[in-house]
């Protein structure tokens, strides 16, 4: 006897519509005529995927968190140099450079890949015009300068990585 | 449009996220892509980073014709070296296409202003804040036939290549990522940095503003060379000019 299987017409999970044919949606994913090990790893994947949404919206979060810094830092640096040897230039520039990564850090949170992207390349000119001007700046405070880089460049691959996910 | 799934080679239709037969995610062309605009991003600005710094020692070491020449050749190498990645698109936006008359008469007035306003503006700027005055020219003054020189280095090199780096290459490869608005804001901040100036940053970021909005809505290089060199030679000439009146004097 012939045995007639009714299938779905929409997917059950995103409620996309399903082509007869097929065993996966072709939208979400989720394998609506699959067996039940693959619906267990579906969901499986999709827990996965939203842990690595959370931690890039954290890194994404630490990498804002330095841009603060980094305008912090940037603003007591000219206000020591402005008190100390009253160079009102380097105060302007400070000042000016601590006002860019504030709106940097703000912008971050609608645009992450391209404030932090654009952070770490102003950070690294920065550094270097620096070096250029007194070379024994390059080394000092190179531990924190580290630590910075390294958040700036996870917030870019973090960036990178939800915007991946979120077209997933 | 049709394509085959490359774990199961199953019929796929272009709007599939993921193969109805055996699941597998399509990988998505435009993430890779945008992963790869990303990493030659990073890649070209600290190639410039580090070109910048070696061009300053070599330029302290001597500050000959030939030190000049070497630093433009490399100049020239490094920008031509990474529009290879992307010759197809650099090549299309050498097009006359889109240029009309309003572009036209825009790239040959706007110039001309910007170049008056940026020689009085920065040289009021510079005596205000670092009471000195420093100028294209002045690198040029101890060579013979210098403003020939002058000519060649600020007003024809630089707009031919810079506009290819950051108009070019850097555009293009921003533009796979954000927005027009985004990418021309973008590559103004950039091209404003490479020049490790904050002085200099006032004047090229809303210059690299008005060539990044020039290279958008005519999708060509050949408006924005034409600013550029008649910024630079309409500076040069000013600062030429008083050099002429200071050595009379």
């Amino acid at each position: 006897m012939e045995e007639i299987v009714q299938k779905p017409s929409n997917c059950s999970n995103c409620k996309s519509k399903m082509r007869a044919d097929n065993i996966f949606c072709t939208t979400c994913g989720f394998p609506e005529m699959g067996t039940e090990h693959q619906r267990s790893s579906f969901h499986a994947a999709h827990v996965l995927n939203i842990r690595r949404s959370n931690e890039a919206i954290k890194y994404i979060k630490s990498g804002r968190n330095s841009l603060f810094v980094i305008a912090a830092l940037s603003f007591l640096f000219g206000l020591i140099n402005f008190f100390s040897f009253q160079d009102t230039a380097i105060l302007v520039a400070t000042g000016i450079l601590s006002i860019i990564y504030i709106a940097l850090a703000f912008w971050s949170q609608k645009k992450p890949l391209m404030a932090f992207l654009l952070a770490t390349l102003i950070f690294l000119t920065n550094m270097v015009t620096n070096a250029l001007a007194d070379s024994s700046t390059f080394y000092k405070g190179i531990i924190l300068k580290g630590v910075i880089i390294f958040y700036l460049c996870k917030g870019i691959y973090s960036a990178l990585e939800l915007r991946k996910l979120q077209k997933a | 449009m049709e394509k085959l799934c490359a774990n199961c080679k199953k019929l796929l239709v272009t709007s599939d996220i993921f193969c109805g037969n055996c699941g597998k995610k399509i990988a998505s062309e435009k993430a890779i892509v945008e992963t790869r605009s990303v990493q030659l991003v990073i890649a070209f600005y600290i190639a410039y980073l580090v070109f910048a710094i070696g061009a300053y020692f070599f330029y302290e070491d001597s500050n000959t014709v030939r030190t000049e020449i070497i630093i433009e050749s490399v100049f020239i190498v490094l920008t031509l070296g990474f529009c290879l990645f992307d010759r197809k698109a650099i090549i299309a936006l050498y097009n006359t296409r889109k240029i009309d008359l309003k572009g036209i008469a825009f790239s040959l007035i706007f110039p001309i202003i910007s170049a008056v306003v940026v020689y009085f503006g920065i040289e009021a700027l510079n005596g205000l804040l670092f009471e000195d005055s420093y100028g294209y020219f002045e690198s040029y003054i101890y060579y013979k036939d210098s403003i020939w020189y002058g000519i060649l280095f600020i007003a024809i090199l630089p707009p031919i290549f810079e506009e290819l780096a950051f108009r070019g290459f850097l555009f293009n490869q921003l533009q796979k990522f954000a927005s027009p608005n985004i990418t021309i804001f973008a590559t103004a901040i950039l091209f404003g940095l490479i020049h490790f100036s904050f002085i200099s940053f006032l004047w090229i970021f809303p210059f690299g503003l008005v060539l990044g909005y020039l290279r958008q809505k005519y999708n060509t290089l050949w408006l924005g060379m034409g600013v550029h060199f008649i910024h630079n030679l309409g500076v040069l000439l000013i600062e030429y000019y008083y050099f002429k009146q200071y050595l009379l004097s």
